[in-house]
């Protein structure tokens, strides 16, 4: 469980370092919070390649729905500059 | 009276040996006799799931699914559902709405996570490896067997990976003619001196859990022990392998298992060395012995050497 949990405290350590700096140069805008989330989680999770086919299957989901959120900001965002 | 649980069957009792398995129990301080120096070491939390699992009542009681991440991993989904539409409506504050669709990603993570932790406990996992080390060892003990094991690929077993450790210890050599039955005792070649105990070590296990063969080369055989060490297994670090002609160099960093001397570890070495013979067997298609292993609190060295 070592690997899960080094894993999990890499994320948890990025997404709030992501939050503090984004914070502290005023960044107000919350799609570009979600995207770099997303972004950063995608990335750690592609670069741990030794997780076992069960824990991939289940990051796999988890990251094809924060990918669904990531696709709903894009077409927001295209939305209201076409609009 | 005093009563205590029996290390290898988990009843209460209050004499020795166990009256229900026989087994030598120290009741009143150490065993005497012949198996002294080979009574396993329990502790009171590895004898418990041995309690559990011989009365009926908690057996039919159905194991939670419910373990640390996933309860972690709940906890954070309610923490975020409370925090986004709180500091949305409420305080209007863009960093913590943030930090609430930080916490539901992070909870994704853990619930997904936590569906992969095996429902057995790491307690009644130790009490089924010791149990199946203390028989072999039994085994190995009573046959006074002291050669060292031949890990053989599943191409010599007929399919199933397996460990033969030659009977007689003087044959120095190892010449598998055929593919071998899936027997217990089996006689590797022509001669009738030629005569092996075949059975299953940890390693064989273990390779069974690879996705895929492992490749040849020193990358591949390393990759595919770093997966199941650390991945899979979560018994160690990176792995690195070294190939010289017939003899390969494995070093395993950060183990962080515990090894039990007995009698059948003399032969089929420590469950790290067993695991780096088998898939080095099964990778180069050909039968290993371990010649050699060193162990400080930083790596594991095992040699390896290809055998006929």
């Amino acid at each position: 469980m070592k690997l899960y949990n080094s894993y999990i405290l890499i994320v948890a350590g990025l997404l709030l370092l992501t939050t503090v700096i984004l914070t502290a140069i005023g960044q107000e805008a919350l799609d570009v919070y979600y995207t770099i989330y997303i972004l950063e989680a995608l990335v750690v999770t592609e670069l741990y390649i030794y997780f076992n086919p069960k824990a991939r299957r289940g990051l796999s989901l988890v990251s094809a729905i924060l990918f669904g959120g990531f696709l709903f900001v894009v077409s927001l965002e295209v939305i209201r500059i076409l609009g | 009276m005093k009563t205590i649980l029996c290390p290898n069957c988990g009843q209460e009792i209050a004499e020795s040996p166990c009256p229900f398995c026989h087994h030598p129990v120290a009741i009143d301080g150490p065993v005497k006799g012949p198996n002294k120096g080979n009574l396993p070491r329990y502790t009171s939390e590895s004898a418990k799931p041995a309690k559990l699992m011989s009365d009926g009542k908690h057996r039919e009681k159905k194991p939670s699914s419910r373990n640390s991440y996933i309860w972690t991993g709940l906890s954070l989904i309610i923490i975020g559902a409370l925090l986004i539409p709180a500091s949305l409506f409420l305080f209007t504050f863009t960093w913590l709405t943030a930090l609430g669709i930080a916490v539901l990603i992070l909870s994704f993570i853990l619930l997904a996570l936590g569906r992969t932790i095996p429902k057995l406990s790491p307690q009644a996992s130790a009490l089924l490896l010791e149990t199946g080390i203390d028989n072999l060892a039994t085994v190995f003990e009573e046959l006074g067997v002291k050669s060292k094991a031949v890990y053989l690929p599943s191409s010599m077993t007929n399919g199933k990976l397996k460990v033969i450790v030659p009977l007689n210890s003087k044959n120095s050599t190892l010449k598998i003619a055929k593919a071998l039955p899936q027997r217990l005792i089996v006689k590797y070649s022509d001669s009738t001196e030629d005569i092996g105990l075949m059975v299953t070590s940890v390693g064989n296990v273990a390779v069974r859990m690879l996705e895929s063969k492992p490749g040849p080369s020193a990358s591949g055989v390393e990759s595919a022990l770093t997966y199941l060490f650390m991945g899979v297994l979560g018994v160690a670090g990176r792995t690195e392998v070294a190939v010289r002609e017939h003899h390969i160099r494995v070093e395993i960093h950060n183990p962080h298992i515990e090894n039990r001397e007995t009698w059948s570890s003399q032969s089929l070495g420590s469950p790290l060395a067993s695991i780096a013979a088998s898939v080095v067997a099964e990778a180069w298609n050909r039968p290993f012995v371990i010649t050699q292993e060193e162990r400080n609190w930083r790596k594991h060295s095992v040699e390896l050497k290809v055998v006929g």
